[in-house]
């Protein structure tokens, strides 16, 4: 599709309306809807730019996206850090409610929200763009590091750091999670 | 649950975009596309957006005229002199299309060079644009000159198969050439492939791409002529003189829905010529692909990609 749009402008709407949606959601969960608009749009303003250097190999423009999105977020890294920070307040009343069931291992991982914020709050940000890649875009470890431009061994190594972290937080909240 | 999954589910997902959030972003990004141009409606000239369900019209032995029409006698009377206005049958222009395909003389681009196409494109409210590109036969580089005459070149690693990700054979010259060069064959392999667009029937889908292979590439002889023998097999596309070029042209066409899509081949030659898409009734569409904030099609708007140029050339910028 990209490379269609490299001979054919005219195609990289096509892009757009294929992954807009997605990218947009990814940025939202990371920024807020406020932001998620602008930041959303840029990334294609950029990606169309950039469109005769995508690597055409890849049949997935995603990751790619993804790493023009994450680099768009980072410079909203302070907003960024203080809406976990806000979601682990407004969260912990909640978890404290519900604290008989979360012993009784019966909680749904909505409830775990805040702890995991207030994890994201101490993730180092490189370390936190990995993750949130995987865990919420969904991409590969490995497709992670491209998008982040990154070798594959920093991203795994960064992706482990991360997920000590969240794990900590999980493990806090039920023991039996511990590993 | 894996840290990975709780982390993702303890997240609501989240609101989708309003509609009006994705129309400013989309309307961005197309004046970024197009800094010089005013508001278009949003033609397909492709494989793009196109609408609802394909008019199903009659197959096959479609009554072909000159545009001459009728003279004195009652007569047909040809507008080209020297051209016989005999009706002519869409299955014996395509299969003398087809044979024109492989008797033109074509030397094979070796991997290293690079395939040029000039295209002029002509939309109905009065912009035309010429455009210019090369890629490399095996996928390892494209250009382009842009509007101020700058040639921009990028070269690329060939695509080349990896593990469950074959690259895909429309992507490169080279892949192209592993097509089947029998019709039959040719058509169940189209008719196989995972493709959609909005809509449109099976049949429409396959006639695009025959039309976006033959309007993007220099092809092979053999695949050429093979898609015309192919083409003439699918439901729904019609066979008709055309003036256009400033003269009567051969028109292998397909309407879906809104929009007409048409493949243009030369009478006296039966050379590709190019490609027309036209709206063909006042439309509403969705307002994202019409790509202005009402969703309006005009009836009667058009693009037309003529191709002016083709050739083989070992560097990006030479023109054969």
């Amino acid at each position: 599709m990209i490379r269609r749009s490299w001979r054919e402008p005219e195609r990289f709407t096509e892009v757009f309306d294929r992954y807009y949606v997605e990218i947009h959601g990814y940025v939202a969960r990371r920024l807020g809807p406020s932001l998620a608009e602008d930041v959303a749009s840029e990334t294609f303003l950029i990606a169309f730019d950039r469109r005769r250097r995508y690597d055409v190999a890849y049949p997935s423009a995603r990751p790619w996206l993804y790493g023009i999105a994450s680099n768009l977020v980072a410079r909203h890294r302070r907003a960024e850090v203080r809406r976990y920070r806000a979601l682990s307040r407004s969260d912990i009343t909640h978890a404290v409610d519900g604290h008989a069931e979360l012993v009784a291992g019966r909680l749904d991982a909505r409830a775990l929200r805040g702890r995991l914020a207030a994890a994201l709050v101490d993730v180092a940000h490189g370390d936190r763009e990995v993750l949130l890649l995987v865990a919420w875009a969904q991409l590969s470890c490995e497709e992670a590091a491209r998008a982040l431009g990154i070798p594959a061994g920093t991203a795994r190594s960064r992706l482990h750091r991360a997920r000590r972290k969240t794990r900590a937080a999980l493990a806090d909240a039920d023991p039996r999670e511990e590993r | 649950m894996n840290d990975l999954t709780i982390l993702r589910d303890a997240w609501d997902a989240p609101e989708p975009p309003s509609p009006g959030e994705y129309t400013r972003a989309r309307a961005a990004l197309r004046t970024r596309m197009h800094p010089r141009r005013t508001r278009l409606p949003r033609l397909s000239p492709r494989l793009g957006a196109v609408g609802a369900l394909a008019l199903a019209i009659a197959i096959g032995l479609v009554v072909v005229q000159n545009l001459g029409g009728t003279g004195a006698d009652g007569r047909p009377r040809s507008v080209v002199p020297g051209l016989p206005a005999v009706p002519v049958a869409s299955a014996e222009v395509l299969e003398r299309a087809a044979k024109a395909a492989t008797s033109k003389p074509f030397t094979a681009p070796r991997d290293d060079q690079w395939i040029y196409l000039q295209d002029r494109i002509t939309r109905s409210d009065g912009t035309i644009a010429t455009q210019a590109n090369w890629h490399r036969a095996d996928g390892g580089g494209e250009a382009f000159m842009d509007e101020d005459g700058k040639l921009h070149v990028q070269s690329m690693e060939p695509p080349r198969d990896r593990p469950g990700r074959k690259v895909p054979v429309l992507d490169t010259y080279k892949g192209l050439t592993t097509l089947p060069t029998d019709p039959d064959a040719l058509l169940r392999w189209a008719y196989a492939q995972d493709m959609e667009n909005g809509n449109t029937s099976k049949d429409g889908v396959v006639y695009l791409l025959f039309n976006h292979v033959l309007s993007a590439n220099m092809l092979p002889p053999e695949l050429e002529s093979a898609i015309f023998r192919a083409m003439k097999q699918i439901p729904g596309v019609t066979l008709q003189t055309v003036d256009i070029f400033g003269k009567p042209t051969y028109s292998l066409g397909f309407t879906d829905d809104w929009l007409r899509e048409e493949l243009l081949i030369d009478r006296q030659t039966y050379a590709y010529r190019g490609v027309r898409s036209t709206v063909v009734r006042n439309a509403t569409i969705d307002p994202l692909k019409a790509g202005n904030s009402t969703g309006e099609v005009k009836k009667g708007s058009t693009l037309i990609a003529e191709r002016l140029a083709t050739g083989i050339v070992d560097t990006p910028g030479q023109r054969g």
